[in-house]
């Protein structure tokens, strides 16, 4: 039996997040003695550590642990000292190690519907069958997707930790900010409650320094890449959103994202052309987590390279400690995926212009009405530019709908249009 | 099936032997069925179909002895070849693979300048492409990824209902109305045309419904690419009268069928295989 298959079946059999933690120490030591010419970056193998350090602290503190979606703001668990984790990164991440098809035929006999979003199913069934050690407690948004009260209260329920929600309003206006900033107050005393504790005001002021560091790093980040040589594979850039969604007010994800920029900043200096794709590719919503050769294919084979990702763009202004429940509130309401589809159109609009996009690539994830809902005026779009567009039907988590020949197809037709 | 308008001769000189011509190959292999078209200069001299099988890397090297038993061509005597289709990447003499979307717009532009979108229903895809001006692909759109609306959803309903699929057109194009089928799913189509047969519909009227049913899979995509006529019916269903005319209907356009639709993709990648040597000249 091989290893993967031995994990496995520890997982699913005995679930025990002790032994998951002492995995995840494993491979942190075997990340921390692999030389960092071996990565692409060497602030590729700082991500590689920070996350698995990150995630074995998560194991580690239980007492400190707390679940989050992804558009959460995670400021606010760090200026308490907790240490948030996105569920919606977790099913990535159990994607990426083959685990989603056992997962997601558990959940469909809980009876989950499989029209649900897998990275939904994915962390229910993480959550009901113990891999995950009890949360302090949950905090959701109502944002992006609206299926995320309904399985952060089933989460909730399942761990019988308590949930803290905070209901994002549709349109961007003062009495919707007012609302939510009064929602994210009465969120910091419901986690005073909860913890115990009383919240630091220093201590949040620090979590705003570093959330407004990495916020400048990745505005830096996403600057250079506009430079004419590709600096980054889009493959290595994408699994960014892992950090932001944890690690934003956190000394590591500043760390993390200003070693990039240097990095970028170094090779950008430099002349550096070792990327030999020629088209500039944006890449819109998520990728598939699970094992495949998408990215690479398109990025090392046809000769395109994706020098820009919609899921990357820094869409909020500075965090202001004068006023940081409104503060907090704009930063979500900012939220391209807020309100109606314009702000996401803006947002491509602009990428295409100041990335100089040769074609543009939607995955559209499988009962996300949220991303593929809106493809036709994505589209639109798109086309207003002369460019191409390419709309790619699949499913981020679960594999079991993935043929890559089909999918091969459709990018070299892709690219057959860019090279036209 | 092959047409072959040269055929072996012990005594006819070889083109390399001559130097009077080139000879291309493009190679369509596709889930089903693999194409074959050789062109002497720009002119088709031969065309083959057979069954894929289960290997394509295999179906591609049958293709190429069977091209060259039928020709008295070998290997060398060409001067480029090109692949597509589902199987592209595995025909170890292939100078180059393209894909059957660009394949299939080259094959069609040939055969009528003027065509402006293609529709090519295939064994396990179907597809519609925009075609430009000068015969390359401008846009295009896939079917999902099952069977509905392809020539495997047709195979699998005439299994059903007993009857060569062949016939199916003919039958489609006689019934005076159709009954409706609800399902795209393929195997949910099945049992829903078996219970058809068992409810006591008419079979003519069953195969007439599932034309309804492939043509309005098809017809989103003709939309979501853009109506722009004249279109040409591509791939192996294109045979099939009883499509032609449910799409017709439903398009509310006429659609051109060449006469052997089935070599399209492969007529597509000879030509491209011609321009590539052209190119470098």
């Amino acid at each position: 039996m091989s290893l993967q298959s031995r994990v496995k079946r520890m997982l699913f059999d005995e679930p025990d997040p002790k032994k998951i933690m002492r995995g995840i120490g494993f491979i942190l030591l075997k990340t921390a003695l692999t030389p960092a010419g071996k990565f692409d970056l060497r602030a590729a193998k700082r991500f590689s550590l920070i996350l698995y350090n990150h995630a074995r602290r998560f194991f580690k503190y239980p007492q400190k642990a707390v679940f989050t979606s992804l558009f959460a703001p995670v400021e606010l668990v760090h200026a308490f000292g907790l240490c948030p984790f996105s569920l919606e990164m977790l099913a990535g991440i159990a994607a990426s190690m083959d685990l989603a098809p056992e997962l997601l035929a558990g959940t469909e006999k809980e009876w989950l519907s499989t029209d649900f979003c897998s990275f939904h199913r994915a962390y229910i069934e993480i959550a009901r069958i113990g891999l995950l050690p009890a949360p302090v407690f949950v905090l959701a948004t109502a944002h992006t997707c609206d299926g995320t009260y309904k399985s952060f209260s089933e989460v909730s329920s399942l761990m019988s930790r308590p949930l803290i929600f905070l209901d994002t309003p549709y349109h961007s206006d003062r009495v919707a900010v007012d609302y939510l900033t009064e929602q994210l107050k009465n969120a910091a005393e419901q986690i005073e409650k909860v913890t115990k504790t009383t919240l630091d005001r220093e201590k949040l002021e620090r979590a705003f320094f570093f959330s407004n560091r990495a916020r400048s790093a990745l505005l830096e980040i996403n600057e250079i890449r506009q430079n004419e040589r590709p600096l980054l594979f889009g493959e290595d850039s994408l699994p960014f959103l892992t950090i932001w969604g944890s690690l934003l007010g956190h000394r590591e994800g500043a760390a993390l994202f200003e070693r990039y920029r240097d990095e970028l900043k170094r090779r950008s200096e430099e002349g550096w052309s070792q990327i030999k794709g020629k088209k500039r590719v944006l890449w819109l919503h998520l990728k598939p987590f699970f094992p495949n050769r998408l990215l690479r294919y398109i990025e090392q084979e046809l000769g395109a390279v994706i020098v820009a990702e919609e899921i990357n763009s820094v869409y909020w202004d500075e965090l202001d400690i004068r006023s940081p429940w409104e503060s907090l509130a704009l930063k979500i309401m900012r939220n391209y995926w807020v309100g109606g589809i314009e702000k996401r159109l803006d947002n491509i609009r602009r990428t295409i212009e100041s990335h100089h996009i040769d074609g543009v690539i939607h995955f559209s994830h499988w009962g996300c009405r949220q991303s593929n809902g809106g493809v036709r005026l994505i589209r639109d779009t798109v086309t207003e530019y002369g460019i191409p567009f390419l709309n790619l039907d699949g499913d981020c988590v679960d594999e079991r709908s993935y043929s890559e020949a089909q999918y091969l197809t459709r990018l070299e037709g892709f690219m057959e249009l860019l090279e036209r | 099936m092959v047409c072959c308008e040269r055929q072996r001769s012990e005594k006819t000189p070889t083109p390399r032997e001559t130097g009077a011509s080139m000879i291309f190959a493009g190679i369509d292999i596709g889930s089903v069925s693999t194409e074959m078209v050789i062109l002497e200069n720009t002119v088709p001299v031969c065309s083959i179909i057979m069954e894929t099988g289960s290997n394509s890397r295999e179906a591609a090297d049958r293709m190429l002895a069977a091209a060259c038993e039928k020709t008295g061509f070998s290997l060398s005597d060409f001067h480029f070849i090109v692949t597509t289709g589902y199987g592209r990447k595995t025909a170890g003499f292939s100078h180059r693979d393209v894909t059957e979307l660009s394949c299939h717009a080259r094959g069609a532009w040939h055969l009528n300048n003027s065509v402006r979108t293609v529709i090519d229903i295939g064994g396990q895809d179907s597809k519609v492409i925009k075609v430009g001006k000068s015969g390359k692909s401008l846009d295009f759109i896939m079917n999902d990824k099952c069977a509905a609306g392809t020539g495997r959803f047709l195979e699998v309903m005439a299994r059903a209902l007993e009857v060569e699929i062949e016939e199916m057109g003919k039958i489609a194009t006689a019934a005076k109305e159709s009954v409706k089928i609800s399902s795209m799913c393929t195997v949910f189509a099945e049992s829903e045309v078996v219970s058809l047969i068992a409810e006591g519909h008419p079979r003519d009227r069953i195969i007439r419904g599932l034309m309804d049913s492939i043509a309005s899979r098809v017809v989103g995509m003709v939309h979501r690419v853009g109506l722009e006529p004249p279109l040409m019916l591509t791939g192996g269903v294109a045979k099939n009268e009883g499509v032609v005319r449910a799409l017709e209907q439903r398009l509310g356009t006429s659609i051109q069928v060449p006469e052997e639709p089935q070599i399209v993709g492969a007529l597509g990648a000879a030509l491209i295989a011609s321009e590539e040597t052209a190119g470098k000249k």
